[in-house]
């Protein structure tokens, strides 16, 4: 695959912002050892930091952190990113006990935020370094904390570190918000305005760097390979915490600590705090880069079989066998018998005296090059020595993604080369034009199948305010049965064991909007026995670039009718454009057959309330997608949405050639804050982990993990499988050529 | 104590997942693949690399004279391993061998340039040829292997050759009197010795080649 020229233009800006950022380099401190000894390690908030300050390093790239923390009445569990090499973000779920402890309202807190023994927040971080660390120079890091919540948790900070000898470093910084709340040196950039907090989830850009700035500062030392000890001025107030609420005594603005990491994979702390409490925490690190299993254990290929040379075997190269009746089967079956155990399906064989098209279904390998590769060494097996070019056509959902062509030589030469990965991906290349398969030989027993499992399931539902999460755990049948290629009816029934789902979270008011996600809760609690989906889906290829879906029936836990989609994606193009028309109704709560909503799912805190006992709607949406290269992909979706509202989606992820994915997207519709409630926008994050990375055996399924701050009606996307984009593009070029290492696998 | 309280909801689900699942359709139940994720990745994250004693595989002549082929017999010492491999194919001068359970390896006149089947494979090799081995000779050489994204790693070498005197090896009850030859390589990302058996007139008869950091060495026996 011819390689293109990377999207550079990205790289260039972070370079551009990051020179700006040596304003501050005053606070550099000049030392002898130029690199940092000592990892870069996380705080409390889950951040990269001191103990519950933040500092001015970074986490490795791509890796992961899951934090808990805990101290007198607060607890935090924090999920935080590092998307490129500068920039990361987090995820925050907050406890704080006691809350109400003291309220004016007690022994009967009922009402308002007093009413919570325990408050929860949810927040999200973002942090950029600046400027890497350097002989002479420290990293420099500008975060914002909770840059877009009620505005408790907020603070923004500029912080630096510097390694001052191989085992000791030090970082000095300046916080806002309530980073600026203790022991502050006046408000440099103007007054802070009064958070509108509203609903929350807005960007309150007025108040980032605005009132008082104090600083802080800190000191790790590394005193054995396992132990650090940390200590540092902190310059947060905990003016609510502390002071309005009581729910503890700040009596020092120090704070003491010893960490202790005897993996790269995980590190334990335990803390003196604020001259009053203990605190402990804990903190779990994934890299995506790193297979914990070392790698995927699988059986070994097909060896690539040279032919002889014509002059030394003229018969070998005879062209007879074209012609022969009954050749047709035999070499089907030969190439299927041989690709078998790596759970390719060879569905059909169409060949002339030079060349060969196999059709295959990839079931085992989420590497596509890997299947590709396998299939072009099993035809070095089997076919006549006259076939000199190879087609390979990888089916998804029945339908042809691409055709693959690979030169029978330059398997037989690049095999053993030592630079066989790259000289072979030069070689390979990738259309979308396919070509008929009139006079194919198709294996007679592969349609109609049906296929069917039965295993546990479990429903998880996160920061419901009381809880940092709830579960029911229960049996899942599954279904497919498949009638022809591309045609396939499809469905999922569940049956509910155990579980807390039916423990009534707080259901706020809703605005206007027709609950088509806020009422999930009365389908978690009413689907005991659930027809989760069934559902007829038609995949198809329109045109060389243009692929369609057609689905019909129930098609997800809330939603039945009909959904039809068409998706243009060239082969060779980064860009693929795509449409998606539904007609749709809400489903019954109980998931059974029918369309009829009780009054009950409209009930809310505030008591019973009404709504239409039957909703269908039409949404759709245009789409663009977008590969901007170095694995970071785009996606925007305009359109009408489940609720009616109109507006449009936005995606941003990172996907690693292995599987995984690390994504954030956000919605804003035309729905006002006040009617989409707390959050008032839907956003979240997404991250997507393929089972053989943590397995170790091959597998293709992916398990895919959504996590939103609040899950309100609008912007609500209809959740259909099958949908195209994801299930072509990989056997596209960039597909294939990121995934290329594993060609030879 | 609330933000804790859940986990016994978690072990019951965990307890619940460990059912297994069943069906033609095994890919359809998730559930059950993420929780051995999850347990996998723990335990991954524990383990710690233990030298294990090798399972020899009890060789006798008499045993190897039923044999059809040829077999070389091979050793992983850091999985206390062995296995018999016979040759599977030729690709013109890189011979590939397998073991019954399809664990290959192909050599350059006895020297690996690509394994398959043991997780972190070489996945090809630029390698001195036999005759600079039994000669002596300094020499660089790339291992390409895989990163934990499934990227090339490629991995430079410089190696010195060094000739060590005779050596009387016994393999399955036989004698055979050889050369020991080390090439002995360092690279910015480690280093490793290779050590060679040469028998007179330039038979490989025994080596100890490092494949990659994670399988570590393979030792291979000619044993025809």
């Amino acid at each position: 695959m011819h390689k293109k020229p990377r999207n550079t233009l990205w790289r260039s800006r972070v370079k551009a912002i990051g020179t700006g950022g040596l304003a501050i380099a005053g606070l550099a401190l000049a030392a002898p050892f130029a690199m940092a000894e000592v990892k870069p390690s996380l705080n409390m908030y889950g951040a990269t930091g001191l103990i519950d300050m933040p500092s001015g390093e970074a986490q490795p790239d791509a890796q992961l952190s899951v934090t808990t923390s805990h101290f007198g009445p607060v607890s935090r569990n924090t999920l935080s990113f590092q998307i490129t090499p500068r920039i990361s973000a987090s995820f925050r779920f907050t406890g704080i006990r006691d809350w109400n402890k003291t309220a004016a309202c007690q022994p009967s807190c009922t009402t308002g935020l007093d009413q919570f023994d325990t408050y929860y927040d949810r927040s999200f971080d973002l942090r950029f370094k600046v400027l890497n660390e350097s002989r002479y120079l420290p990293a420099i890091t500008i975060g914002l904390q909770d840059f877009a919540g009620t505005g408790l948790q907020a603070g923004e900070y500029i912080a630096a570190t510097k390694n001052i000898a191989p085992n000791l470093k030090i970082t000095a910084g300046l916080g806002w918000g309530r980073l600026g709340s203790y022991g502050d040196i006046g408000a440099p950039f103007g007054k802070r305005p009064k958070v509108n907090v509203g609903f929350g989830g807005k960007f309150n850009f007025d108040q980032w760097f605005r009132g008082p700035a104090a600083p802080f500062g800190g000191v790790e030392w590394k005193f054995n390979d396992r132990w650090t000890f940390k200590g540092e001025y902190s310059s947060d107030a905990y003016v609510t915490e502390a002071g309005t609420r009581s729910t503890f005594d700040r009596k020092s603005p120090f704070n003491f600590g010893v960490e202790y990491q005897p993996s790269e994979y995980y590190r334990l702390g335990a803390y003196y705090m604020y001259g009053s409490t203990v605190g402990l925490a804990g903190q779990i690190f994934i890299n995506p880069q790193k297979r914990p299993s070392g790698g995927i254990a699988d059986k070994a290929p097909n060896p690539v079989k040279p032919r002889p040379s014509r002059s030394s075997a003229p018969d070998a190269w005879s062209t007879d066998w074209v012609t022969q009746a009954d050749r047709a089967p035999a070499l089907r079956n030969d190439v299927a018998k041989r690709l078998q155990d790596d759970g390719i399906i060879v569905e059909s064989v169409g060949y002339s005296a030079g060349k060969v098209q196999v059709r295959i279904r990839n079931t085992r390998y989420l590497n596509n090059a890997q299947a590709i590769g396998r299939t072009a060494r099993a035809l070095t097996q089997t076919m006549p020595a006259s076939v000199e070019t190879f087609e390979i056509v990888p089916l998804a959902n029945g339908v042809p993604a691409s055709r693959v062509t690979i030169r029978r030589s330059d398997l037989e030469d690049l095999e053993f080369s030592p630079n066989s990965i790259a000289e072979m991906s030069q070689r390979v290349s990738v259309a979308g034009e396919n070509g008929s398969t009139a006079g194919f030989d198709q294996n007679p027993d592969l349609y109609p199948a049906f296929t069917w499992s039965l295993g546990p399931t479990a429903r998880f539902r996160f920061f419901d305010q009381k809880a940092p999460f709830k579960l029911d755990v229960g049996i899942k049948a599954t279904g497919r049965f498949e009638l022809r290629p591309g045609l396939v009816i499809a469905g999922e029934v569940t049956q509910k064991i155990a579980g807390n789902l039916k423990d009534r979270p707080p259901l706020p008011d809703r605005g206007r909007l027709q609950p088509v996600r806020s009422a999930v809760y009365f389908y978690d609690k009413e689907g005991t026995t659930a027809i989760e989906k069934l559902a007829v889906h038609w995949h198809s290829k329109l045109g060389q670039d243009i692929y369609g879906r057609v689905s019909a029936g129930y098609l997800e836990r809330m939603f039945g009718g009909v959904s039809a989609e068409v998706l243009w994606k060239p082969a060779g193009s980064r860009l693929a454009l795509g449409g998606e028309l539904n007609y749709v109704k809400q489903r019954s709560p109980d998931q059974h057959f029918g369309f009829d909503l009780p009054v009950y799912m409209y009930e809310t805190d505030s008591g019973p309330k009404t709504g239409p006992s039957s909703y269908s709607t039409v949404t759709g949406h245009v789409s663009a997608y977008y590969e901007l290269g170095n694995g970071f992909h785009v996606q925007l979706d305009v359109g009408k949405y489940l609720a009616g509202d109109i507006g449009a989606t936005f995606r941003l992820d990172r996907e690693f050639a292995n599987g995984w994915r690390v994504g954030a997207f956000a919605t804003k519709t035309n729905v006002s804050s006040a009617d989409f409630g707390s959050g008032s926008f839907d956003k979240g994050i997404k991250v997507v982990i393929p089972l053989n990375w943590g397995l170790g055996t091959p597998s293709r399924k992916t398990s895919p993990v959504e996590l939103r701050p609040f899950r309100r009606d609008g912007g609500a996307k209809l959740e259909v499988d099958g949908r195209l984009y994801e299930s072509v593009r990989g056997y596209h070029q960039s597909g294939l050529d990121n995934q290329f290492g594993r060609f030879w696998k | 104590m609330t933000v804790f309280s859940p986990l016994r909801m978690l072990a019951l689900a965990i307890m619940a997942m460990t059912l297994a699942s069943c069906g033609s359709d095994k890919s359809s139940t998730d559930v059950t693949g993420s929780v051995k994720v999850i347990a996998t990745a723990m335990t991954g994250f524990m383990r710690k690399d233990q030298p294990t004693q090798v399972q020899d595989l009890g060789l006798t002549r008499a045993a190897l004279a039923t044999l059809p082929v040829p077999a070389k017999r091979i050793t992983l010492e850091k999985y206390g391993q062995q296995a018999l491999v016979v040759q599977i194919g030729t690709n013109k001068d890189v011979e590939t061998w397998s073991s019954v359970d399809k664990i290959t390896l192909s050599m350059r006149n006895g020297v690996v340039v690509a394994t398959r089947g043991l997780i972190d494979d070489l996945m090809t090799a630029s390698v001195p040829s036999l005759s600079m081995l039994s000669h002596g000779s300094s020499h660089t050489r790339t291992h390409s292997l895989l990163n934990g994204e499934d990227k090339p790693r490629v991995l430079r070498f410089d190696c010195q050759v060094a000739r060590h005197g005779r050596v009387n090896l016994t393999i399955v009850e036989r004698s055979y009197t050889t050369q020991h030859v080390t090439e002995t390589c360092t690279g910015a990302e480690g280093s490793f010795t290779n050590e060679y058996w040469l028998e007179a007139g330039g038979k490989l008869r025994r080596s100890r080649q490092t494949i990659s950091d994670f399988v570590g060495p393979m030792t291979i026996d000619s044993l025809d």
